[in-house]
């Protein structure tokens, strides 16, 4: 099938201030690329350009709109950022989320429902982390751009981000566990692209996928 | 009648800072000269306050009116720039203090001396004057320390914003936050002040015209109508401050832009 050659990101030369080299990206549906390399030569930087949160030079195109076409909310929503720390505002963890979660949802992700009532500064990082993917992946996003985001949690924390991630690229649909009815039976179409230093999960969740290292040097492309 | 203090009264009442200054000493101050220099700055600023004040009195023109304001603004705007932790680049900060403080003070005064005290001209300036300094006073402080907060806790909470952009949220939206603390922490001493009139503290003006010789109860009606427009430009001017700067700190694609801000202290 054709459908599937069509890139659903599609990046050319980009560069904000501090990266090392421009970087060009072609993701097609259901690819999992990991980018890995030195400290300071701007993989954070290349995440956030892909979703337009600092200023850069080149071209993004998701479905082959143009980054520049599209208002920056509505990109975000669909390109979406996740740090490797996860960042609360308000007093409880439920007034983070547009909807409040169902208890199939927090079940989930293995997650007991009272957690919602708690402050953000009471849970475990590895708790938060997956709160905050729950708090994203419910906007149902194209494509995750994931910032190192399993390196401050333990070894069982970060097999049940990637589980979570893993069944959220085959198609899970957070809103039907929530217990929503869904009327698309199409299954969207997802891709990840995912910083991290971890070459075990590089080799566990880059299987369809390829590797990008990022160097000092000019060629930055491997 | 008034009864007047003589110069050589003045002089003699400054030895207790000159007083203050050596206990200070004593018990580890190092700023003293701090302390004799500000003292010596506010009585000649008073000194020619007082000269300015009995010349555009008698003058009578309302261009000094006019450039006397001028004046006080400009220094009201250059105080709220020069307080801030972190100032935005190429003098914004120096327009967006100028300008909320200039816009709200300013339509309250006129709007209270044309339609309230209503004196003959309306822009006479032993009214005029002397509000204007009170609203801008306040209004200053105030705006200054909104600013701050806004701009210290964007600084600080760079992730907590960020990472609400990134959720899709407006920059409206992800600043709200930041926007309430900043109002916060601008309109709680002009609470405390609300709370403490008359109770806890005898405000300035009030007490001044007692001094002269006024009716305690007419005395009171004026400093009830300043507390009132103290309390309406302070708040105003610091939510249109805020707004200002915060829409600054975003570009036209809502992405946060704290290279705007320059550390200063």
């Amino acid at each position: 099938m054709n459908k599937t050659n069509t890139p659903l990101l599609k990046a050319q030369k980009i560069v904000a201030h501090g990266m090392s080299s421009p970087i060009d990206l072609t993701v097609l549906p259901g690819q999992v690329w990991m980018l890995s390399g030195p400290s300071g030569t701007g993989k954070s930087l290349c995440l956030k350009s892909l979703a337009n949160l600092i200023p850069h030079n080149g071209s993004v195109q998701l479905k082959q709109v143009e980054q520049s076409n599209m208002a920056p909310e509505s990109w975000r929503k669909q390109v979406m950022y996740f740090a490797a720390e996860t960042a609360w505002w308000l007093n409880s963890i439920e007034e983070h989320f547009e909807k409040i979660p169902h208890k199939t949802q927090l079940e989930y992700i293995g997650l007991p429902y009272s957690i919602l009532k708690r402050h953000p500064d009471s849970c475990s990082s590895g708790e938060k982390q997956r709160l905050a993917l729950l708090r994203g992946l419910s906007y149902s996003p194209t494509v995750l751009l994931l910032d190192e985001i399993t390196a401050n949690l333990d070894y069982e924390a970060t097999l049940q981000v990637e589980a979570l991630l893993q069944a959220y690229l085959s198609g899970l649909n957070l809103l039907e566990i929530g217990g929503e009815k869904i009327h698309s039976t199409v299954p969207k179409e997802r891709a990840i692209i995912w910083v991290s230093h971890d070459r075990e999960q590089t080799q566990r969740m880059a299987s369809k996928a390829c590797l990008i290292l990022f160097k000092h040097e000019k060629q930055g492309l491997l | 009648m008034m009864i007047t203090i003589s110069y050589w009264d003045l002089l003699a009442l400054s030895s207790l800072v000159v007083l203050l200054g050596s206990i200070l000493w004593l018990n580890g101050f190092n700023k003293v000269k701090d302390l004799w220099w500000a003292t010596l700055r506010m009585v000649v600023q008073l000194l020619f306050m007082g000269i300015w004040l009995s010349w555009i009195f008698n003058a009578d023109n309302p261009i000094w009116v006019v450039f006397i304001s001028f004046i006080m603004l400009c220094a009201a705007g250059y105080e709220i720039s020069k307080r801030q932790q972190y100032r935005f680049k190429k003098m914004h900060s120096l327009f967006i203090g100028l300008l909320s403080l200039s816009f709200i003070s300013l339509i309250l005064l006129v709007g209270v001396l044309v339609f309230i005290i209503q004196p003959e001209p309306w822009y006479q300036p032993q009214y005029l004057i002397p509000l204007l300094g009170m609203l801008l006073g306040n209004s200053m402080t105030a705006i200054g320390l909104g600013l701050d907060t806004l701009t210290r806790n964007a600084i600080q909470l760079k992730n907590k914003i960020e990472a609400q952009l990134a959720l899709g949220k407006t920059a409206k939206e992800s600043m709200q936050f930041i926007k309430e603390q900043s109002l916060h922490s601008a309109m709680i001493p002009i609470i405390n002040m609300l709370v403490a009139a008359g109770i806890i503290s005898l405000p300035g003006m009030m007490t001044g015209q007692i001094l002269a010789g006024a009716d305690p109860i007419e005395a009171v009606k004026y400093q009830i109508m300043i507390m009132l427009l103290i309390a309406t430009s302070t708040g105003l001017g610091t939510v249109m401050a805020i707004t200002l700067a915060s829409r600054r700190l975003f570009d036209d694609q809502q992405r946060l832009q704290l290279n705007q801000l320059i550390k200063t202290k």
